[in-house]
């Protein structure tokens, strides 16, 4: 599970009612019919810090640790979409030309 | 003389050997011989042979066939030579078979082989000799493809070697403005450049990744690129481009698979800043090797904090704490010295991670202790979810500790609104066989949680078992005003309305009996419901004689299922209402065949539900319906393990051997002698009795070991007390509440001083006495033990 603070958006002393926000927004950006996925994410992610008790059970006994894959599709997540150099295309383009193999008649 | 003779043996011999080989090469320089030969050579695909033969044979005359014949001999040679991946061998060797036989056949498998060798600017050479109709071929296609692609990537060798009417060099300026506008954003441009290109143009696999890349709607995006064939040499540059349009998760899965160059170019592609680029790559290189290890994630958090957040770091870092508790140090040396708390928890997590139950239990409780000594609300509420998450764990299967129901009872002093745990604790005394408890636990809760559906429910299941039915029936109406369709509930009243008209019939009222069960249908909400106290009305106008009573308790055997359940019903409804199980046997003919797993799941619910509730006749019953249970066996097989344990759980409480040695035969053939299925197929075949063969001890055994590999506390008891009943498990050897576990004493032992020693050894023989028989003691003492000092007569 990725650090639900963090797919909240909500800072670790924010109370009920602003994680509650949070929530619903995320669940508007991303609802269940359209990101069956992200949903379940940001569901289980509200779960986990909805009132005091759960926060601090997270806080107390959360040990599962952090997925580099989920942190890095975290960081993938909030980039901008850009058209690569005509240089970058060229070089690319050599790179998988190395590995490519024309196939045999 | 003798050294003559050898020397002239030996000189025979080898003028025989040249005679042998000329004999041969006469032979084979003789015509028809060698031609045989050749031929011979050719048709078993032997082509080095082949070759030599028929070189042989045009030195002596330039037949046609045999120059035919050598270029065969060739060209079989060349693809010998390529299926071994000496690709450019079999070039080289067809250009010596062009010269030599002035033949060109197989040019297009020439060209590839070029191209496999990567010799571009001779593939870009030979271009022009090739066969006009072999780029039509589709591995002329693919080749031509191939030069379109280099071209593009930039190739001025290649491009000055191609002839310049050929398509690959009139095309290539409007294929680079291509990538140029694609590149600037100018998608006007993009789309007039692209125009330029014809529908066959070698570069139209690259119009069709750029119309793919620049499309605006992600979907008919990635639809477009899919179209760039995989065997096409823009694919590659098409997936690379594509991956913009994956979600987070699928984009980090590609980019870990790709490396070096590649993967830096992808990144460059997605649009990251130089900084997240730098943080990503760290990242992805974490993975390369495998899974990085806690202290190599540990060691990235700590160098990466700026990019990701002080605060996203910090909880990171906490969660890896207990797999690398090393790294306390640098964590409070970034992020400020840990409460004294922190310490301990970090301990106690790595203790449960290790599954070291020792230390568990004691570094929880230093938490605790740490946590309640500063007095602060928040730290008293986390030592009350402390508490409760350390009995939780102890009491998950097998005997729960004898400090469980403290604990969570001082917990809940802490923390009063955690539902969860009020019934935690009802649960446990209910374990505990403290019924006291039990009730008041549950009676604190509901007057906190009034309106609670879990909680009145467990209170009506409660109050039900103790037959308090009032209180029971009282219980699940108020569910019933919360929860209007709660089935549960309603099997409250109506249950609590058969025992109450059971007491009634009991007490000579039967007349009553059939009004109260009358007034209990208009809480009935189904057929079943319905049926069932149909049935029980009939029952309790049976002994009556009355005609109709053997009617009422077939419709509502039919009425309630007239399945094994309902068999079950009426078996032990009767003997509640005094009527013996031998006399409604004949009823049980109209139960219906076979239901699957449904309907043994159902019957051992209920088997469960009356055992609960101490209703009498359940074994018997059980008894009576072993034929057809046994029939419906076959249905575990659609049953899933836990099932099939509870099961085993409730034959074994009946108990019922024969079949729980059935059941759990079956289970242990179908999940290879799980722990507990061994023990209960053994305690069934050995009718609960310690077994007597030497194989059921040896599987038991082995059970138990098995057991305590996997950590199964919960079976381990189970054979513990088997073994050796009445002592109890080994985890309360004494087998009595409020005594200490064995591995408590050994501590206590432990840790005592010499005097302190001293003195118990002293208190125990004082107890025991002189009178090693053990004394008469006064009969007043019932069960305590030890016995009270000065009661000995």
């Amino acid at each position: 599970m990725s650090d639900p603070f963090a797919l909240l958006g909500v800072d670790e002393t924010a109370d009920d009612e602003a994680i509650k926000r949070a929530y619903l927004q995320r669940v508007r950006e991303h609802p269940p019919e359209r990101a069956p996925e992200q949903f379940q994410a940001i569901r289980s992610a509200y779960e986990h810090i909805r009132d005091q008790r759960e926060r601090l059970t997270y806080f107390l006994f959360h040990t599962e640790p952090p997925d580099p894959a989920v942190l890095a599709a975290t960081l993938l997540g909030a980039r901008r979409a850009a058209r690569p150099s005509a240089e970058g295309v060229r070089r690319a383009l050599r790179a998988g030309l190395e590995r490519f193999e024309v196939a045999d008649e | 003389m003798r050294s003559f003779f050898r020397s002239l043996a030996e000189k025979m011999s080898k003028g025989k050997a040249k005679a042998g080989r000329s004999g041969a090469a006469q032979q084979k320089e003789g015509g028809p011989g060698l031609e045989q030969h050749a031929a011979a050579a050719l048709a078993g695909r032997r082509w080095r042979e082949a070759i030599e033969d028929y070189k042989q044979l045009l030195k002596q005359e330039a037949r046609p066939q045999w120059r035919e014949a050598l270029a065969a001999a060739y060209l079989g040679r060349c693809g010998e030579l390529a299926g071994k991946g000496m690709v450019k061998e079999a070039a080289a060797l067809w250009e010596n078979m062009a010269a030599v036989c002035a033949d060109r056949r197989g040019y297009g498998h020439y060209l590839g082989w070029l191209a496999r060798a990567r010799n571009w600017e001779r593939v870009g050479s030979a271009y022009r000799d090739a066969p006009p109709d072999y780029w039509e071929t589709p591995a002329g296609r693919n080749l031509l493809t191939a030069l379109a692609a280099h071209l593009v990537a930039g190739n001025p060798a290649l491009e000055q070697v191609l002839p310049q009417e050929s398509a690959l060099r009139r095309q290539l300026p409007a294929a680079q403005a291509a990538v140029d506008a694609y590149c600037r954003g100018d998608d006007d441009a993009l789309a007039a450049t692209l125009r330029e290109l014809p529908f066959r143009s070698p570069y139209r696999d690259l119009r069709t990744l750029l119309q793919g890349a620049s499309a605006q709607e992600p979907q008919a995006a990635a639809a477009q690129l899919r179209k760039v064939p995989a065997s096409s040499a823009f694919a590659p540059l098409a997936e690379l481009l594509g991956l913009p349009l994956l979600r987070p998760e699928q984009l980090t899965a590609r980019l870990t698979a790709l490396r070096g160059e590649e993967r830096a170019l992808a990144m460059g592609l997605l649009g990251l800043e130089t900084a997240q680029r730098r943080l990503l790559g760290d990242l992805l290189a974490l993975k390369d090797h495998g899974a990085p290890s806690a202290k190599e994630f540990y060691s990235f958090l700590m160098n990466h904090v700026t990019e990701l957040g002080a605060a996203s770091v910090q909880r990171m870092a906490r969660a890896l704490l207990p797999h690398y508790p090393s790294g306390l140090r640098a964590y409070e040396k970034r992020f400020g010295r840990v409460p004294s708390y922190e310490r301990h928890r970090v301990a106690a997590l790595r203790a449960e991670l290790e599954h070291d139950d020792e230390q568990i239990v004691a570094e929880w409780r230093l938490c605790i202790k740490e946590l309640l000594a500063s007095g602060d609300k928040q730290e008293r509420l986390m030592a009350a979810l402390t508490m409760r998450r350390y009995v939780h764990r102890q009491t998950d299967g097998g005997t729960p500790p004898h400090h469980s129901i403290p604990d969570l009872a001082h917990a809940l002093e802490l923390d009063p609104d955690d539902r969860a745990a009020w019934l935690e604790l009802a649960e446990l005394s209910h374990r505990a066989g403290d019924k006291t408890r039990h009730g008041q636990v549950l009676e604190q809760a509901l007057k906190r949680f009034p309106d609670d559906a879990e909680v009145l429910m467990t209170a009506a299941n409660a109050a039900a078992r103790r037959r308090a039915y009032k209180k029971a029936t009282d219980y699940a109406r108020r569910l019933l005003a919360l929860d209007p369709i709660n089935r549960a509930a309603r099997q409250v009243l109506l249950d609590s309305a058969l025992a109450h008209a059971a007491k009634q019939v009991a007490g000579g009222k039967a007349h009553l009996a059939h009004k109260t069960l009358a007034a209990a249908t208009a809480d009935a909400r189904d057929d079943n419901q319905r049926g069932q106290l149909e049935m029980a009305d009939g029952l309790v106008a049976l002994p009556s004689g009355d005609g109709k009573a053997r009617e009422s308790i077939e419709t509502g055997l039919r009425r309630s299922g007239a399945d094994l359940r309902a068999g079950l019903r009426l078996l032990v409804e009767g003997t509640r209402f005094g009527v013996n199980q031998r006399q409604l046997t004949p009823l049980l003919a109209a139960l219906a065949p076979g239901g699957g797993r449904a309907e043994l799941m159902g019957l051992f619910e209920l088997v469960r539900h009356y055992r609960n509730n101490g209703l009498k006749g359940v074994a018997d019953a059980v008894a009576v319906l072993e034929p057809r249970i046994g029939e419906r066996l076959q249905a575990l097989a659609e049953l899933e393990l836990a099932q099939v344990q509870f099961i085993c759980e409730e034959l074994a409480a009946l108990p019922h051997h024969p079949l729980l040695f059935q059941v759990a035969n079956r289970a242990n053939r179908r999940w290879h002698d799980r722990p507990r299925f061994v023990y209960y197929e053994v305690l069934g075949k050995n009718k609960g009795r310690l077994p007597k063969r030497g194989t059921d001890l040896a599987r038991l055994k082995q059970a138990e070991r098995r057991a305590a590999d996997e950590g199964d506390r919960e079976t381990l008891d189970l054979i513990a007390e088997y073994r050796l009943p009445g002592i109890g498990s080994m985890r309360n050897p004494f087998g009595m509440p409020g005594m200490p576990e064995l591995r408590e004493v050994q501590r206590m032992i432990e840790q005592m001083s010499p005097a302190e020693m001293e003195e118990a050894i002293r208190q125990m023989a004082e107890m025991i006495g002189n009178d090693l028989g053990m004394g008469d003691f006064d009969d007043d003492d019932g069960d305590d033990w030890p016995p009270r000092r000065g009661r000995r007569r």
